[in-house]
């Protein structure tokens, strides 16, 4: 059984929209899947910098996957774009022994990079912002762009492997999208251009 | 000979300067579509603020009558609004004794004594389009102005700070070359490269 913790922040003003059906979308990949999985969802009002090392660290002394929505910065994920509940200074090692797959701006830079030397096994995320286009008939893409990486894992692929999906899809959607509207394709290409992999490239969500 | 695709706004008090039959004017009309000549600075200034999606290139002059804006003040009310109309400074003014800094500053494009030859201020209009023409913030600037009045005023994208822009709002930071206007620019370069780099555009055979 492979346990999960699902982090939305579904309450943010700008952004909730998008992260729930980011949930709802990992969710039923999750459930879909040939593999037993017992998901924990964390979302809403709930104190994130509470209900969050709690849960994981109720998982942490085998592999877990943890999967977050949420705002970030270099060191910090955020919920409402502003309160940190998980950092650099801040229950790094309640993620020890979790792939961490972590939808927000800037978490590869040192956070991502920080777990893994505490002693989680791996991290994909972003080194720079991740922006989204909610309009004009884009954000479902960014929606698939956003969980591609869940779905190569729940595939058999391997993180290093489900990073290189996730940058072939966003380069398809790039391809889709320049010949009726270049700036939301070169925001495609702003995020595939920042998905990083940190710690072990060669996991499967079989291992766990 | 085709026209370039051009309004050039000449604002100047000297009304001779406007002289129909004067080379300057009959070479400028041979050359661009259409020639537009202030005498007073505010009229020039509201064509170009009533203009924005043409194509415009503006010849100012820098000294105007006391009490009224000097060129300077004209050229800085300009970039208020956009820094994507190439300005040339065409002026009679001692250039050892001018202040030049804020001319640099508001990105003046070039500098024409008002001694300067036809063939010279031609060849400088010619120039200024061209660049026109290659750029980046201008071509992105002409995409947003081919939507509808509808579209762009509806929300187009969420900037990593949470605001809402819409293509009008987007077309505005274009225009001021603000840190997102340029970002948008400068990522457009970028795709260009990377569909380049990647052959999906290629020469038909």
């Amino acid at each position: 059984m492979i346990n999960t913790l699902l982090v939305c922040d579904s309450n943010n003003a700008t952004l909730g929209d998008f992260f729930e059906k980011c949930q709802t979308v990992t969710e039923q990949l999750l459930t879909s899947s040939d593999l037993e999985i017992n998901c924990i969802s964390i979302s809403g009002n709930v104190a994130f910098n509470l209900a969050v090392p709690m849960n994981a660290n109720s998982f942490n002394n085998n592999p877990f996957l943890f999967i977050s929505y949420t705002h970030g910065s270099e060191s910090e994920l955020l919920q409402n774009g502003n309160t940190p509940f998980l950092s650099t200074t801040y229950e790094t090692e309640s993620l020890n022994n979790s792939i961490a797959y972590c939808y927000a701006c800037k978490a590869g830079v040192e956070f991502g990079k920080a777990i893994c030397e505490t002693g989680a096994l791996c991290f994909i995320g972003y080194k720079e912002n991740a922006t989204i286009q909610k309009f004009f008939g884009a954000e479902d893409s960014f929606i698939e762009c956003a969980t591609w990486g869940i779905k190569a894992l729940i595939e058999g692929n391997t993180t290093g492997q489900a990073l290189s999906e996730m940058k072939e899809k966003h380069t398809e959607c790039i391809d889709e999208f320049y010949p009726k509207d270049m700036l939301t394709a070169s925001i495609f290409m702003e995020n595939r251009d920042a998905l990083v992999i940190h710690g072990n490239s060669e996991l499967t969500l079989n291992d766990m | 000979m085709e026209k370039l695709n051009s309004t050039i706004v000449i604002i100047d008090d000297d009304k001779a300067l406007a002289n129909p039959d004067s080379g300057l004017i009959i070479e400028l009309n041979m050359n661009f579509e259409s020639i537009q000549f202030f005498h007073k600075q505010e009229e020039g200034l509201e064509f170009i603020k009533n203009n924005l999606d043409k194509r415009i290139i503006v010849l100012l002059d820098l000294g105007f009558p006391s009490g009224t804006p000097s060129g300077h003040a004209i050229l800085e009310s300009i970039r208020k609004i956009t820094f994507l109309v190439p300005i040339i400074i065409w002026s009679g003014v001692d250039e050892d004794k001018e202040a030049f800094a804020d001319l640099i500053n508001n990105r003046a494009y070039a500098f024409l004594n008002k001694n300067a030859s036809t063939e010279d201020i031609i060849t400088i209009l010619k120039e200024a389009y061209n660049n026109a023409n290659n750029d980046i913030s201008i071509a992105l600037e002409e995409w947003i102005i081919a939507h509808s009045e509808e579209q762009k005023e509806k929300p187009y994208l969420l900037t990593v700070e949470g605001k809402e822009l819409s293509l009008n709002e987007l077309l505005n930071e274009i225009r001021l070359q603000t840190d997102v206007g340029k970002y948008f620019s400068k990522n457009l370069s970028k795709l260009t490269i990377d569909l380049l780099t990647r052959n999906k555009e290629t020469f038909n055979d």
